[in-house]
C-alpha cells in the first residue's frame, strides 16, 4: 500500500488544491494539476485504472486510498469536483471510461500516453521484435515475457485494444475478435 | 480691529466651540466688512452664531482664516434689506473701546470692600457703597444683597489710586501687593494672599492692569482691509449675506445678544422660584419670547407670499425645537436628580469631560444642499476621529458606508433627527467639493462602498496577502485578529470580507473550504495569466 503523498510532489498537501476554486482562470490551472498528479501517480505505480472515487484498480484487489483523499493534512476533493476533474481529463484524452458509452463511467482507465503514442509504441515492439505479419494475442502482448521492457505491459486487455485501433484505422493492423465480439489477437503487417 | 479674534477650526471646516457654548445658526456665502470696507479674503464662507459668538469660518482656507466676534461686544444691530446690486447686511455696532475704558477708569480708581452680614465673607464693590447704592451688591458667597446699615461698619473704601498718575500707579500696584493681614508681599496677579489666603482688596483692578498693561495680541488674526485708511471713528462691523437674505440671521443675533444682556442682569438668588405661598413670581421667565420673526416682509405679491409662508414655515420649527428643548431640559434634570440620588458622581463626571458638539438641525437649513454640506462636514469630521486609532499606526482606515451608517447615527443623530441611507451617500459624495482630501468613497468589487483613506485599500491587500503568506493559510477570523493587533478592532470583518473577495477574484489568494470556514492561502502554485483576453 503506497500513499500518494509520499510520490507526488508538494503541491498535493497545498490545502486550497482540494476546494474548487471560484476564480475560473486559476480552476483552470488546479484541474490541470490534479490531472497531472494522478498521471503522475498512476505512472509511477503502474496503475491503469482507477474507480470514480479515485481508488486504483488492480487485479490483486487490495485496498487502496484514493487519491482525491489526503489523509495526511484532512483534505478531500468533493465528489462534483473529481467528476469535474474526470470529465476534463476525457476531454483531454487522457482518460478513458471503461464502459464503451463513455459518460458516467464508474471507471477509467488512465492514459499518460495519448492513444496514438500508445499505439506508435506498440507498433514499435512490432517491428523490433520481428513479430510483422503474425498473430499476437493480446493477451501475449499484455502479460507475456517478450513484452516485459516496455511501458505497456501489464497494461488491461481491453485497453490495449483500444491502443491497436488507431493502427487498424491506417490499416497497419487488424483484430481478430472471438465468437461474443471480444478482440482476442491482433496481426500487425 | 481689536474686536477680531481667532477661532480654532477643524479639518473640516467646524468651528470648535467652548464649553457651554451651543450653535443657534448657520448661513452660508457671506462675506465681512469693517466699517465700511471689505475684509481682504474674508469675502465667501459661513457664519455660524452661538449663545457666545459670532463665528466666520472661511470656506478656502477654513482653519487659518476663521474668525469670531465676542456677542459681549456688539452693542446694537441693524439690518439692511437687499437694495438692487447691494446684497443684504447685518450691520453690528460694537462697544466703543474708548468710552468703556474711560467709564471704567472713573469707577475702578474706587472701591470698596464690605464684609457680608450674613456669612462675614469679605466684599469687594467698585465705587463707593453708600446708603444710595442701588443696586445694592450682592455678596459673592451666599448671594443675599448686603443691607447698608448693617454692613456699614465695616465698610473700607479705598481710593487711594486716585491721585497717582497711570504709570506710577500700575508700578505702585505690582509691587505693592502686599497681604493685610500678613503682611506677604504676593505677585500682582493673585488675589488671594499665598501664605494665609486673605483675601487681598483691589485684587480685581490690579488683574485688570496688568490685562492692559500687556495688551494681548493674537498673532493668529491677519486681517486686512481693502480700503485701510477708512474711518476709525465709527466702529461697526457688517455681514453681506451674498445668497440668503439674512433675515433670520439678524433676527436671531438680536435675540442672541438680547438674552446675553438679560443673562447678566439676572438675579442670583431665587433663580427657579416659580411662586410664593401660590403668588407667581418671576414671570417674566415665562413669557419669555420665542425666537419671533417677521411675517409682515416688505416684499409684495407671489414671492411675498412664498417669503411669508417659508418664515411661517421657520417659525413653526423653532418653536418644536424649543418645546424639544424645554423637555430636553426637563429630562437632564430628572437625570440629574437621579445621578445625585445613586451618587454615581464619577460617571457625571466623565461626561462633563466631552468636547461640546455642533448640534447639526434640520430644521435650521434653508435648503437640502446646505444641509448636506454640513453632515458631510459632520460626518467627515467623526469618520476622521473613528480612523485616528488606525491613522497614528498605519496612516490609513477604510470602514463600509453601512458600519460608518449605523454608527454615525448612533453616536450623533440621536435626538437631532436620523438621516437617511440615502443622504448619507449624498453627503459622503460631496466631500471632494468641499475640499475634504483624506478620505474617499470608493466602491469594492463593484457592489460595496467604502470609506477610504487613499491607497488604503492597496495597503490592506497587501498586508494580507503578507500575512497570509507567513502563517500558510489564514481564516477569516485569524485574519481579523493578526490585523487589529494591539488597537482595538479597527479593520472591519466586513472591510476584510471585501477585500479577500478582490484578492480571489483577482487570483492572489486561493481559498481551502472547511467545516469550520474558509481558510485563504497565497496562490504560489497557479501563476495568474497577465493576458487573458
Amino acid at each position: 500500500m503506497t500513499d500518494p503523498s509520499t510520490v507526488l510532489p508538494a503541491i498535493y498537501s497545498f490545502p486550497p488544491l482540494y476546494t474548487r476554486q471560484p476564480n475560473a482562470i486559476i480552476r483552470r490551472q488546479q484541474i490541470a494539476s490534479w490531472i497531472d498528479l494522478v498521471l503522475a501517480y498512476c505512472k509511477s505505480q503502474n496503475f491503469w485504472c482507477m474507480t470514480l472515487e479515485g481508488v486504483p484498480v488492480d487485479e490483486y484487489n487490495k485496498s487502496r486510498i484514493s487519491i482525491f483523499i489526503n489523509s495526511e493534512i484532512q483534505r478531500s476533493v468533493p465528489q462534483v469536483f473529481v467528476e469535474e476533474i474526470w470529465s476534463k481529463m476525457c476531454e483531454e484524452g487522457k482518460a478513458m471510461g471503461t464502459e464503451t458509452g463513455r459518460k458516467d463511467s464508474s471507471q477509467y482507465y488512465v492514459l499518460w500516453r495519448t492513444l496514438d503514442s500508445w499505439a506508435s509504441l506498440v507498433l514499435q515492439w512490432f517491428e523490433n521484435s520481428g513479430k510483422l505479419n503474425q498473430v499476437v494475442t493480446i493477451y501475449e502482448l499484455a502479460q507475456g515475457d517478450e513484452t516485459a521492457d516496455w511501458e505497456f505491459h501489464g497494461m488491461p486487455e481491453p485497453l490495449l485494444a483500444h491502443c491497436i485501433k488507431p493502427l487498424c484505422q491506417r490499416n497497419r493492423a487488424t483484430l481478430i475478435k472471438d465468437e461474443r465480439g471480444k478482440p482476442v489477437a491482433t496481426k500487425v503487417v | 480691529m481689536d474686536c477680531w479674534h481667532f477661532v480654532e477650526v477643524t479639518a473640516s471646516g467646524q468651528p470648535i466651540l467652548r464649553e457651554n457654548e451651543k450653535d443657534i445658526l448657520i448661513d452660508q456665502m457671506v462675506g465681512l466688512y469693517h466699517n465700511k470696507s471689505k475684509v481682504l479674503n474674508r469675502q465667501k464662507g459661513r457664519i455660524f452664531l452661538t449663545s457666545q459668538r459670532i463665528i466666520y469660518v472661511d470656506d478656502l482656507q477654513p482653519t487659518k482664516n476663521s474668525i469670531c466676534l465676542e456677542l459681549d461686544d456688539i452693542e446694537s444691530l441693524e439690518y439692511s434689506s437687499k437694495f438692487l446690486k447691494r446684497s443684504a447686511r447685518l450691520i453690528l455696532f460694537l462697544k466703543s473701546g474708548q468710552t468703556r475704558t474711560s467709564e471704567d477708569t472713573n469707577i475702578e480708581n474706587v472701591t470698596s470692600s464690605w464684609v457680608c452680614a450674613i456669612c462675614m465673607m469679605t466684599n469687594e464693590t467698585r465705587g463707593i457703597f453708600s446708603e444710595e447704592t442701588d443696586p445694592k451688591p450682592i455678596c459673592v458667597n451666599c448671594g443675599i444683597p448686603a443691607d447698608y446699615e448693617m454692613t456699614k461698619n465695616s465698610i473700607n473704601v479705598s481710593s487711594n489710586f486716585k491721585q497717582q498718575s497711570a504709570n506710577a500707579k500700575k508700578d505702585a500696584v505690582a509691587q505693592e501687593n502686599a497681604c493685610p493681614a500678613c503682611t506677604f508681599v504676593n505677585h500682582p496677579e493673585i488675589s488671594n494672599c499665598e501664605i494665609c489666603g486673605t483675601r487681598i482688596p483691589n485684587a480685581s483692578i490690579r488683574k485688570q492692569h496688568c490685562n492692559s498693561a500687556s495688551a494681548f495680541k493674537d498673532s493668529r488674526v491677519h486681517l486686512e482691509l481693502e480700503h485701510p485708511d477708512s474711518g476709525q471713528s465709527t466702529n461697526f462691523v457688517q455681514v453681506s449675506f451674498r445668497k440668503s437674505d439674512g433675515l433670520l440671521f439678524g433676527q436671531a443675533t438680536e435675540k442672541a445678544i438680547e438674552d446675553l444682556k438679560k443673562a447678566e442682569t439676572i438675579q442670583i438668588y431665587n433663580k427657579n422660584l416659580v411662586s410664593v405661598n401660590g403668588v407667581p413670581v418671576n414671570d417674566n421667565e415665562h413669557t419669555k419670547s420665542l425666537p419671533f420673526l417677521e411675517t409682515k416682509l416688505s416684499k409684495i405679491g407671489i414671492a411675498g407670499l412664498e417669503d411669508s409662508r417659508e418664515t411661517q414655515l421657520l417659525r413653526n420649527d423653532i418653536l418644536f425645537s424649543s418645546a424639544l428643548t424645554d423637555l430636553n431640559k426637563l429630562m437632564s434634570l430628572v437625570n440629574d436628580i437621579e445621578t445625585l440620588y445613586t451618587g454615581h458622581k464619577v460617571k457625571l463626571m466623565g461626561e462633563q469631560a466631552q468636547k461640546p458638539l455642533l448640534i447639526i438641525d434640520r430644521e435650521k437649513f434653508c435648503n437640502k444642499s446646505s444641509f448636506l454640506d454640513e453632515i458631510a462636514r459632520e460626518i467627515y469630521e467623526f469618520a476622521v476621529s473613528e480612523f485616528k486609532d488606525n491613522k497614528e499606526h498605519l496612516g490609513y482606515g477604510m470602514l463600509t458606508l453601512v458600519d460608518l451608517y449605523a454608527m454615525y447615527n448612533k453616536s450623533m443623530r440621536i435626538g437631532t433627527g436620523l438621516i437617511s441611507p440615502e443622504e448619507m451617500r449624498q453627503a459622503c459624495e460631496r466631500f471632494e467639493l468641499l475640499n475634504l482630501q483624506d478620505l474617499k468613497l470608493i466602491r469594492i468589487n463593484g457592489r460595496v462602498l467604502c470609506l477610504a483613506s487613499k491607497d488604503s485599500f492597496a495597503f490592506l491587500k497587501e498586508k494580507i496577502l503578507e500575512l497570509t503568506g507567513s502563517q500558510k493559510g489564514c481564516d477569516l477570523l485569524q485574519l481579523t485578529q493578526l490585523l487589529n493587533e494591539g488597537t482595538s478592532s479597527s479593520w472591519t470583518i466586513g472591510i476584510l470580507t471585501e477585500v479577500l473577495q478582490d484578492t480571489v477574484e483577482k487570483g492572489e489568494l486561493v481559498i481551502d473550504e472547511q467545516v469550520s470556514g474558509i481558510f485563504y492561502h497565497r496562490n504560489v502554485y497557479w501563476p495568474i495569466e497577465q493576458s487573458v483576453k
